[in-house]
């Protein structure tokens, strides 16, 4: 069992399917790459793994260590350990990278029902309603009081350093202003701050240069490990000469048309996405 | 330095007479000149119409004063003097004799717009002077402090006069006494001169109860470069209606408003800020963001006028407002008068609610929905809060927001 299980998934945007019976697995400490052309719905996928309000799952299931989440609002799914890298981040005036994080770490480690407001209430009795999983409310090992400032303040400078993202970013206001490759290197600092189990990295490829791709796809490989998995989403195989994918799946018109190893990304770079397209009819 | 102490007296007659008139006048120990004014006044009150009230075709103004409530002789408020450095704090009509030279032309006036400034200007039944000297040259600013508490109607008059460059900051914190019984109604008008190259910074931090709804008149005039800075915090529970009106006077002044307020419940707030200019090299600047929830109406005017005499000038205007909720309601009008060629003006005036896509963002990194929509509502207000002239008041802004969010939880989360 993958910890990552995407069933027979079919979501649709104000009415119309764009995901149309996905089946996918990933795994903590591997690396799954998600291919395929414009439109054939990946990032479609990374919202409604997410649980983007306007992606409604119609059939299908998403269940993440064992667990459906098909349900849970966004928030819950990132304290489970789910992450989204956004293709496009949204910026936030007037909230400092520091700030957010912080709020966005202490927020993840306060695991009292009563103090997660609506959203808390609303899966703790979810979960108990399904029974079962009574594992789940006993608090992780990583989650506790609010992390002390200069514990914080140290972690970010350490994670900053390794992503080559100059210290004043800190006090930026998120993403405000940032370049297309900033605005990348921003959303691996904020994977590597909130160490997820699981990272859906969407498109972090694009729109870098060669440079910034190597710094990004080595800070991708140094936060992989045991207890951590990556999705990465991709247009290009490029970013795959840099991150191994132990499994590859090519996405096609909303499901997926082939999956299989490594091996996978070097025939759609001589072929291109077509040669699948013909398989797969 | 800070504003010591308040007295008050009570008379048994309070309504709006002439009789009233000369007994807050004879109470205060005016000289002659100044129930002179106040008669006067009370002529032009008791001919004036009431304030224009409505805008454009929808957009009535929330606040209606029952004049008949108005009883200013029951409440007369005399202030102790206070000085520290350069800077002087005296009781208005104590100065009226003092400073008859500094106040007379600035106090004696025959033109009033409207019925209410005429009957401010006869009533005022507490007044503040402040005066800053004039220096050598300009040192650094010299802070007054004005803890008003409001126990039942007032109507204040303030004075701040900063001769040839003096410089000084004026924070006035508006409170009300948990012991406010009904309404307890305000009228205060602020008037600021500021002389060559002096700088004045007004800032006014209004946290009225829910049952004192305000009218402020906040006037300056810059003379040549000058700089007035206004600053206006509303985090009141009342409804009000409030003016700041700056003449950029003499050639190189310069001037700000800057106005962050929050509105919930039902509260309705009228809000005009405008800078005149009538000079050459004139700068202005308007800055307004406010927020509202439950069913909180306001009306923010932001009015930039630059008179043929204002060559070279420039002048800048923006006004945010964000709705979080349903049923709150905001009405910007952004105006731009010019008439002459050789100036620069902006002006952008917006209407908001929270970017759902922004929201989601923050929640995908673990934040609930609550917490997301106030970190962006905090947001919201920090670029302006982080270049507030009177820096010492974002956070009480800061507090007030997060507070109040945290009070309409269910509201927000929704």
């Amino acid at each position: 069992m993958s910890d990552l299980e995407i069933k027979n998934l079919h979501v649709e945007i104000e009415g119309k399917e764009i995901l149309k019976g996905v089946n996918l697995e990933a795994s903590k400490g591997e690396v799954a790459a998600l291919m395929g052309p414009n439109g054939a719905g990946k990032s479609s996928l990374g919202y409604a793994l997410m649980g983007h309000p306007n992606y409604k799952v119609t059939a299908g299931k998403i269940t993440f260590k064992g667990e459906d989440i098909t349900k849970l609002p966004p928030n819950e799914r990132a304290k489970k350990g789910l992450f989204l890298s956004f293709q496009y981040p949204s910026e936030v005036p007037g909230v400092s990278m520091a700030n957010f994080l912080r709020t966005a770490i202490n927020s993840r480690r306060d695991k009292k029902p009563t103090s997660t407001g609506v959203d808390g209430a609303q899966s703790q009795q979810r979960n108990s309603a399904n029974g079962g999983m009574r594992n789940r409310a006993q608090p992780d090992l990583r989650l506790g009081n609010p992390m002390p400032v200069g514990e914080f303040i140290k972690q970010l400078r350490e994670k900053m350093k390794m992503l080559k993202i100059d210290e004043s970013f800190m006090h930026r206001y998120l993403n405000e202003g940032f370049s297309g490759g900033e605005k990348k290197r921003a959303e691996i600092l904020q994977m590597a701050m909130l160490k997820p189990e699981m990272a859906v990295l969407d498109e972090t490829d694009s729109g870098l240069d060669v440079d910034s791709l190597k710094v990004v796809a080595e800070g991708i490989n140094r936060l992989l490990n045991p207890e951590t998995g990556v999705l990465l989403i991709t247009h290009y195989q490029r970013i795959l000469d840099y991150v191994k994918p132990n499994r590859v799946y090519i996405m096609m018109a909303g499901k997926i048309a082939k999956s299989g190893g490594a091996e996978l990304v070097q025939q759609i770079e001589n072929k291109g996405y077509e040669s699948i397209k013909v398989k797969a009819q | 330095m800070t504003l010591q102490s308040t007295k008050t007296e009570i008379f048994e007659d309070g309504a709006l007479s002439e009789a009233a008139v000369r007994k807050i006048s004879a109470a205060k120990k005016e000289p002659a000149w100044l129930l002179q004014q106040r008669l006067a006044a009370f002529e032009a009150f008791e001919e004036l119409p009431m304030p224009q009230l409505s805008y454009g075709l929808h957009v009535n103004s929330p606040v209606n004063i029952a004049l008949n409530e108005l009883r200013p002789v029951e409440n007369i408020i005399n202030h102790k003097s206070c000085s520290e450095g350069n800077a002087i704090v005296e009781d208005l009509s104590v100065a009226a004799i003092k400073y008859e030279d500094v106040l007379r032309p600035l106090i004696t006036s025959n033109d009033f717009r409207n019925k209410l400034e005429a009957l401010h200007s006869a009533f005022w039944n507490s007044g503040i002077f402040v005066y800053a000297p004039k220096m050598k040259s300009r040192g650094t600013a010299e802070h007054v402090n004005l803890h008003l508490q409001q126990r039942q109607t007032e109507i204040v008059a303030i004075v701040v006069v900063a001769e040839q460059n003096a410089n000084i900051v004026v924070t006035e914190s508006l409170t009300t006494t948990a012991a406010v019984e009904g309404n307890a109604y305000r009228i205060e008008c602020i008037n600021v001169k500021a002389a060559a190259n002096a700088t004045v910074k007004f800032a006014t931090l209004q946290k009225l109860g829910s049952n004192a709804n305000s009218t402020i008149l906040r006037k300056a005039l810059a003379e040549k470069d000058a700089a007035i800075d206004w600053v206006d915090i509303s985090t009141g529970e009342g409804s009000m209606k409030q003016e700041t009106i700056t003449a950029l006077n003499g050639e190189g002044a310069n001037s700000t408003i800057t106005g962050a307020f929050f509105g919930e419940g039902s509260q309705q707030l009228d809000i005009l800020a405008k800078e005149v200019h009538n000079a050459r090299n004139t700068k202005s600047n308007i800055r307004i963001k406010g927020a509202l929830q439950g069913k909180a109406k306001a009306i923010v005017q932001s009015f930039t006028k630059i008179m043929k005499t204002a060559a070279n000038s420039e002048g800048r205007q923006k006004a945010n407002v964000l709705l979080l909720s349903d049923t709150a309601r905001a009405s910007p009008i952004p105006k731009l008068e010019i008439d002459n060629y050789d100036v620069k003006a902006s002006h952008e005036a917006a209407v908001g609610q929270l970017d759902a896509e922004k929201l989601f963002y923050l929640m995908s990194r673990g934040l609930t929905s609550r917490e997301a929509a106030t970190l962006a509502v905090e947001g919201f207000f920090e670029p302006l809060l982080r270049e507030l002239p009177v820096a010492e008041l974002a956070d009480e802004m800061r507090e007030t927001v997060h507070n109040k969010l945290k009070a309409d939880e269910e509201g927000l989360a929704r």
